[in-house]
């Protein structure tokens, strides 16, 4: 892997909900086509991160910067400035998110979930929205299921579905929000197989999860987090065989 | 030991033993004849199922109904004082027609112009900014508060307080603009729009939040999001209540009657005013009352069907084909 220059930068990010604070000042770097994992106990921010790189979730102190643009903010006159809501709506394009629930839209086909951004957000034309859309589908190897409801879709097939659907966007980052948590054991291959395919092409991919296999085989690097810090960084191998902190060692223990 | 099996020898009352591969009885008991439904206090017959539940209770309940309601209805047609000939004749009556009509017309323009004012104000309630959050609050919280019968007569009486309506030249006198019907609608519209904006809102809010967080993921704004995948999802929850909302205000507004507003009870009062006939044409007025619910009632049953939350939209689903559902 030939690493470039940082894609993603986070910068002593900080996030409370009321009293407590959930993100303690997070410093991560992710360079073009890297792959990097987000593992933790539940409760230590991971999630709140991922969606605070997505400005679902706004930082409280901190920024963070997806090439050229900042998450939620703009820069004038050399001082960063809360982004208008267009400005917040074009950095989303650019940065795909898959949640850990789905999330598909539920008065809608396979095909028109995938297509709708195309078609109301890229302002595709219609044919051309389902075409690339089709495309997409037949991607994660749902082209047979284009005009199923999501809820005749197993959770295997959902999620695959929300990963063209955010695929088709073209983003330049992809966020992974706990993929495989809510599926049956058994449909949890089948979303990872696909989440290879998007890491063999290049894709630049945070991806929060509990999969140690996953990110031992996928991840460039595997950062640890607890009680909203990073505890360590390092490339997966090493992280996860001779972690250096005692948290990340028992941590793994206890889930491997 | 022998696989045995008890076969129902026909008559529901004895069972006969015989051989087969399920069920294991000792082999002195085969051939013999079992009365009774079980054979040591266990169904072995395959084809057993519960015999059904007699229930004498709700027949006699349904004679004991029958026979009241017979009395009901005797005593009520043989009652001079209802006058019945009197109730024939006014049923079908021009001034009650056009009374009927004008409580259809006040329901429907009412019902409509509450539904804009609730659209209106629901997406203001969704709106980021806190003035026109408080003002949807405030809106609801007045018109909801406030007795409709009150609020009618505060509409009917409006030139008492506002004489003029406009500006400068273009102003006119509140007077000849207000009058019962214009200000029936007024009232009955802002009173049920708050009732509209309750029930759009809790639509949007039944909607999942991930939805909105998956639309705002691939960059859709707030319009489009409310516009592509909020309120096509919230439809569903918003049309039956509004049915309901309707029939209510179909009976509501026949407070109109108290500032004259040409609807069927206004009629029937202004009747009854002259000749005393005051049951029979109240008796009228139920029954259209009554007519005109059921009515809306039929099509409040119908939205609910196509509308309920188990239903969702029915496409086709192409089956799966081998080759690529192997790929």
């Amino acid at each position: 892997m030939t690493q470039k220059q940082p894609l993603v930068t986070i910068r002593n990010v900080v996030k409370r909900f009321g009293e407590v604070e959930v993100l303690k000042g997070i410093d991560l770097d992710v360079m073009e086509g890297e792959v990097l994992c987000l593992i933790g106990p539940s409760g230590s921010g991971k999630s709140t991160l991922l969606r605070c790189v997505n400005y679902l979730e706004r930082a409280d102190d901190g920024y963070i910067k997806v090439d050229a643009d900042y998450a939620g903010a703009v820069v004038r006159g050399g001082q960063l400035h809360e982004a208008s809501e267009g400005e917040i709506a074009s950095y989303r394009q650019r940065v795909g998110m898959v949640f850990q629930h789905f999330n598909l839209f539920l008065h809608l086909t396979a095909l028109e979930n995938v297509s709708i951004g195309l078609q109301k957000v890229r302002r595709l034309t219609k044919s051309d929205a389902t075409e690339c859309a089709r495309t997409a589908l037949a991607d994660v190897g749902l082209a047979h299921l284009e005009h199923s409801y999501p809820r005749h879709l197993s959770g295997g097939q959902q999620q695959r579905v929300a990963i063209a659907r955010a695929l088709a966007m073209e983003p330049k980052l992809m966020l992974f929000d706990e993929p495989t948590s809510a599926l049956d054991p058994e449909l949890v291959g089948e979303v990872l197989t696909v989440m290879r395919r998007v890491a063999e092409r290049g894709m630049t991919m945070i991806v929060v999860t509990h999969e140690m296999r996953f990110a031992r085989d996928v991840a460039n690097r595997v950062a640890f987090m607890d009680q909203g810090k990073v505890v360590e960084v390092g490339p997966a191998k090493q992280l996860l065989d001779t972690p250096s902190s005692e948290r990340t060692k028992s941590f793994l223990t206890r889930v491997e | 030991m022998t696989n045995l099996v008890v076969v129902w020898n026909g008559t529901g009352a004895a069972y006969q033993l015989r051989q087969s591969w399920s069920t294991s009885i000792p082999e002195s008991k085969v051939g013999e004849v079992v009365t009774g439904s079980t054979v040591d206090g266990d169904v072995r017959d395959p084809h057993a199922r519960p015999v059904p539940r007699k229930h004498p209770s709700y027949w006699l309940s349904g004679a004991v109904a029958l026979v009241i309601a017979g009395l009901v209805v005797y005593s009520l047609a043989t009652n001079e004082k209802l006058q019945w000939p009197v109730f024939a004749q006014y049923l079908f009556s021009a001034p009650i027609l056009q009374g009927l009509w004008v409580t259809i017309q006040l329901s429907v323009v009412s019902q409509v112009i509450a539904l804009v004012i609730g659209c209106v104000l629901a997406l203001l309630g969704e709106s980021k900014n806190p003035v026109f959050r408080a003002f949807v609050k405030g809106y609801v919280g007045f018109f909801r508060g406030l007795p409709l019968l009150v609020l009618l007569l505060i509409c009917f009486n409006a030139a008492l307080f506002i004489p003029r309506l406009g500006w400068g030249d273009f102003s006119w006198d509140t007077n000849t603009l207000i009058s019962g019907f214009t200000a029936a609608i007024i009232g009955l519209s802002l009173h049920e729009g708050a009732f509209m904006v309750e029930i759009i809102r809790a639509g949007f809010m039944s909607v999942p939040p991930g939805q909105r967080e998956a639309a705002q993921s691939l960059g859709m704004k707030r319009g489009l999001t409310m516009r592509a995948i909020v309120i096509p999802q919230a439809i569903r929850v918003i049309i039956p209540p509004t049915g309901n909302q309707f029939i209510s205000l179909l009976k509501a507004s026949s407070l109109v009657a108290v500032i004259g507003g040409g609807d069927l009870l206004t009629r029937a009062q202004q009747i009854y005013g002259s000749n005393f006939k005051v049951i029979p044409l109240l008796l009228v007025v139920s029954f259209w009352y009554l007519a005109i619910v059921t009515l809306a009632t039929f099509g409040q049953h119908f939205l609910e069907k196509k509308y309920s939350l188990s239903a969702g939209p029915q496409k086709k689903q192409t089956k799966p084909r081998l080759e690529e559902a192997s790929a």
